[in-house]
């Protein structure tokens, strides 16, 4: 497996965290919170699917969701569910930034909208849990 | 390091393009050397830009800060990695980076002065994705990064 393959292949075991946090924190939230889970939700579905094809494609093998993962904090309410929210677009949007270099062409282009829907994710759910400042300097930088 | 004066006057939002603009011309007419100009200038133009053009604001809306500080901070900080990444070698670079005459002056009204902002962001963002696609690989992240901020500006603007 080459370097390109292997970050996607760490892209895609994000995505798969990513879609089993959102699915744990998705019934804390209510209203319009939910809504955007659910939304969130799906993006990650969808760029995991995208990258279980593209591997496919490669002739690599993409790596299997986990059964669980084990979560950064206990989610019990709103608060935890949202800061939840926060640690799982940061952390993805960091995996996908960091495939940036070894990514070429269209290829890095998937990647950079993975960072760039990621960080702005990232960022609403910081200010709806009230986190301030609501933006960094190096989202899904290192 | 980095002169972080604040504009004295007719601080200009819009000089991002302009900057660029002469940035990128730069590395056609006014290097003395043979080496192609680095890719990190245009992206530290746009960032020096956003920096000046927030200074602008906030001297014209200084009840402004609490919600555009922080933005302007994360552009300083893409500022002093990116001069860090560029090395000493080019001292001029400051410079080119600066003047735009040509812009226009920070509205009286505070969100239209945040909506030029959010415009300013726009480009920068667009011009980020650009310098992050034509990257070379020890670029990518960094560049990626910058645009990323950008983006997530422009969602905290409108």
């Amino acid at each position: 497996m080459n370097r390109a393959q292997q970050r996607l292949q760490a892209a895609l075991a994000a995505e798969h965290a990513a879609v089993y946090g959102y699915d744990v924190l998705g019934p804390h939230l209510a209203g319009d919170e939910q809504r955007q889970a659910r939304a969130a939700d799906e993006a990650h579905r969808d760029r995991r699917d995208a990258l279980t094809v593209e591997l496919t494609r490669l002739r690599a093998t993409p790596s299997p969701a986990a059964p669980a993962y084990a979560l950064p904090t206990k989610v019990t309410d709103r608060d935890s569910a949202l800061k939840l929210a926060v640690t799982l677009e940061e952390r993805t949007a960091a995996v996908w930034g960091a495939a940036l270099g070894d990514l070429r062409a269209a290829g890095r282009k998937r990647a950079l909208d993975a960072v760039t829907d990621c960080s702005v994710r990232a960022v609403r759910w910081r200010r709806l849990a009230g986190v301030a400042p609501a933006t960094v300097a190096f989202p899904g930088g290192s | 390091m980095g002169s972080e004066t604040l504009p004295r006057r007719g601080v200009l939002i819009g000089g991002l393009a302009a900057a660029a603009a002469v940035v990128g011309l730069a590395g056609c007419t006014d290097s003395e050397r043979a080496a192609p100009p680095s890719p990190v200038l245009p992206v530290l133009a746009d960032s020096r830009s956003l920096v000046a053009a927030y200074d602008a604001v906030l001297v014209r809306h200084a009840d402004l800060d609490g919600r555009l500080g922080p933005l302007r901070t994360d552009h300083r900080r893409h500022v002093d990695e990116l001069a860090k990444r560029l090395g000493s070698a080019t001292p001029s670079a400051s410079g080119s980076a600066s003047a735009s005459p040509s812009a226009p002056a920070v509205p009286d009204d505070a969100e239209a002065a945040v909506a030029l902002l959010a415009d300013a962001e726009k480009k920068a963002q667009h011009n980020g994705v650009a310098a992050c696609l034509s990257a070379p690989k020890e670029y990518a992240t960094l560049f990626g990064s910058i645009a990323a901020c950008r983006a997530t500006h422009v969602t905290v603007l409108t």
